[in-house]
């Protein structure tokens, strides 16, 4: 109870330019949690400017509805030109950047965003996640943090990665049901490398939206 | 712990792999029975994949009761789990040595939560006795939910299953392979808020064998396998909106050689391993679905393995052919090949080396390994390919270089 009640409610800002905002609550207070697995660092060595890195996706966005009893989501397919697309930073100043994608995702990360993620780029993409959504409102609610190895293939050889995975709950209209949704982050890869996958659903089996190009997900993660 | 956690890993992937079944085939079901427009299936899947994600309940309770300490577990199931009114009984995997047969381990355990006035029933237990070469045992699950609240943690609100394990080993005189045969099979019975009551059956049957054939000069034997497996899903939500939902998909595989032929059915009608994929890929099961390696949809691609004398070819002289896309003009001294989408073992020897070239499809990705042996003394190098993109390396294994590629298929002409 006093996690809930001494939760931080993050603040709201509007940065995709072509979806409305959402709000991120941390009730459980899970984000020192997730900093303690990324070294402090300063913003301008971490989130070199300008940078690409590829990235692939089953699913390019998906449909939200819920009842009081369960939700139902319905997630299209993602388009040829969806499949595989590189993510870029670019436009940046001294205090924020940019992160583009192909497929027309813009986010934009103040370096107080980068500090109040822990030394990464979580929150604003939590808060532009509306771009992957419809309706793109509401409220994702942190739930859960926790550490696996995952597999990278680069230049044909396999090498194992420390990843962080964050479970998220999004909770639109009165709140009754929720979608699950997770997003996969690693401390030993910088950038826009950063962020590797994420997914509305359950992780053992939910479609990417986004995934680095040679990240093998695990399969049984429960 | 570690080991505790592997073998709760087993049970879970276990019990997953029959929700799966179950699960996997309600989606083909729909897909094959309904004239449904595309977008009428897509919800009705949808409605089907997030009622049934109440089975994650049960994975829940598994691992609470296993580990209660676990910083997973779900603090609601939890939470009523620790109501007084719940009594527990637990015999946990380490207190006995698990059923074996071959590689396959299956633990002995019960767990069991009980009360009338407990949020949730809950009981699940494998049994069963050491055969010679294998064993013959039982998998029973139930759980009901008592209250409202547990009933909100999914739409499952009572599911049994009811299994049978049995398996045994293969012997084959000393050095000359062995294999495994096995029999697991589940009947689930149980109620979905959403569509009402269901029953079905899941499981697969088979047996595994390894063939290795001495070489009567002393060179490498030769290996093949034969055997197969037969998976089966059959569900039936006969309560379910528009009036039920019914299926029977299988895949049969054999073995013949190294080659697996495989044969998948709706209904007993044959379809294409394609229609097979697909219809599986529209809801990855708790457990054993696939994650989405954009390979799965895509063709195989053709790869192979060139094994050329270091003076013939350097290592240097061999990356920048491939950075300026071209290949070797010289005769290889060894040369295998393979598709990604299918495990391959190749061996063989020249000039007085042996080689291994391993070809291990993943769902995700293409593991080329290669081992060129003088005697007891070997020189590796792996590689790993993306299922969706053609790449060529270059390795230094010993005295040779080795290149491996794979390539892109040709683009499929219009369909006419």
């Amino acid at each position: 109870m006093n996690a809930v009640v001494s939760g931080v409610i993050l603040s709201i800002a509007v940065f995709a330019a072509d979806s409305k905002a959402m709000t991120v609550s941390d009730p459980k207070n899970l984000m020192p949690t997730l900093a303690g697995y990324f070294q402090a660092s300063s913003f301008a060595t971490t989130m070199a400017c300008p940078q690409t890195a590829s990235f692939e996706a089953i699913d390019a966005r998906c449909s939200l509805r819920c009842t009081d009893v369960f939700c139902m989501s319905r997630c299209d397919t993602a388009r040829d030109f969806e499949k595989r697309f590189d993510v870029h930073i670019d436009e940046c100043s001294d205090d924020k950047f940019n992160i583009f994608s192909d497929t027309g995702l813009r986010i934009e990360v103040s370096q107080q965003d980068f500090v109040d993620s822990g030394s990464t780029w979580l929150l604003p993409l939590l808060k532009g996640f509306g771009f992957y959504l419809q309706p793109d409102l509401g409220d994702i609610e942190l739930t859960g943090v926790k550490s696996e190895s995952v597999k990278l293939i680069e230049a044909g050889r396999i090498r194992t990665i420390s990843a962080v995975v964050v479970d998220a709950d999004i909770v639109q209209g009165v709140g009754l049901s929720r979608h699950r949704m997770w997003v996969m982050l690693t401390p030993d890869l910088d950038g826009v490398r950063q962020i590797v996958a994420f997914a509305i659903g359950d992780k053992s089996y939910s479609d990417p939206l986004y995934k680095l190009r040679g990240l093998v997900l695990p399969k049984i993660t429960h | 712990m570690a080991a505790m956690s592997s073998r709760f890993g087993f049970l879970s992937g276990l019990v997953s792999a029959a929700i799966g079944l179950l699960v996997g085939t309600a989606t083909e079901v729909i897909a094959a029975t309904g004239p449904l427009t595309n977008a009428e299936m897509t919800v009705k899947i949808e409605t089907l994949k997030t009622a049934l994600e109440g089975f994650r309940t049960i994975g829940e309770i598994d691992k609470i009761l296993m580990d209660d300490k676990s910083p997973q577990a779900n603090p609601d199931v939890k939470r009523m789990l620790d109501e007084t009114d719940c009594k527990k009984a637990l015999v946990l995997p380490d207190e006995n040595p698990p059923l074996q047969a071959g590689d396959i381990k299956v633990p002995i355990m019960s767990l069991e939560v009980s009360g009338a006035g407990c949020p949730m029933t809950y009981k699940t237990y494998i049994s069963g006795t050491q055969i010679d070469g294998g064993f013959d045992g039982k998998l029973y699950l139930s759980y009901k939910a008592q209250s409202d609240e547990a009933r909100a943690l999914g739409d499952i609100d009572e599911i049994v299953y009811d299994g049978t394990l049995k398996a045994s080993s293969i012997k084959k005189p000393q050095g000359q392979g062995g294999g495994v045969e096995f029999d697991f099979t589940f009947a689930v019975t149980g109620h979905s808020t959403a569509l009402g009551n269901f029953t079905g059956s899941s499981g697969f049957d088979g047996k595994m064998v390894v063939n290795v054939t001495p070489d009567p000069g002393g060179g490498m034997p030769m290996i093949g396998m034969d055997g197969g497996m037969t998976e089966k899903r059959i569900v039936d939500f006969f309560e379910a909106p528009g009036g039920g939902l019914k299926g029977d998909l299988r895949r049969t595989m054999t073995f013949v050689g190294l080659a697996p032929s495989v044969v998948h059915t709706l209904d007993g009608q044959e379809i294409t391993s394609k229609q097979y994929d697909s219809l599986s890929a529209l809801m990855n099961p708790p457990g054993i679905g696939k994650l989405g390696g954009p390979g799965t949809s895509v063709p195989p691609l053709k790869c192979g393995v060139e094994v050329y004398r270091k003076g013939d070819l350097s290592l240097a002289a061999a990356e920048a052919l491939l950075a300026a896309g071209s290949w070797p003009k010289i005769a290889p001294l060894k040369s295998v090949s393979a598709a990604s989408d299918t495990m391959s073992l190749n061996n063989g020897a020249f000039n007085g080396y042996s080689y291994n070239a391993k070809f291990t499809p993943d769902p995700q990705f293409l593991r080329v390994d290669v081992e060129i042996c003088k005697g007891l003394a070997c020189d590796t190098a792996s590689r790993a390919f993306l299922l969706d993109e053609g790449k060529a390396y270059a390795d230094a294994v010993g005295d040779f270089t080795v290149l491996s590629r794979c390539e892109m298929p040709p683009a499929a002409g219009p369909v006419r």
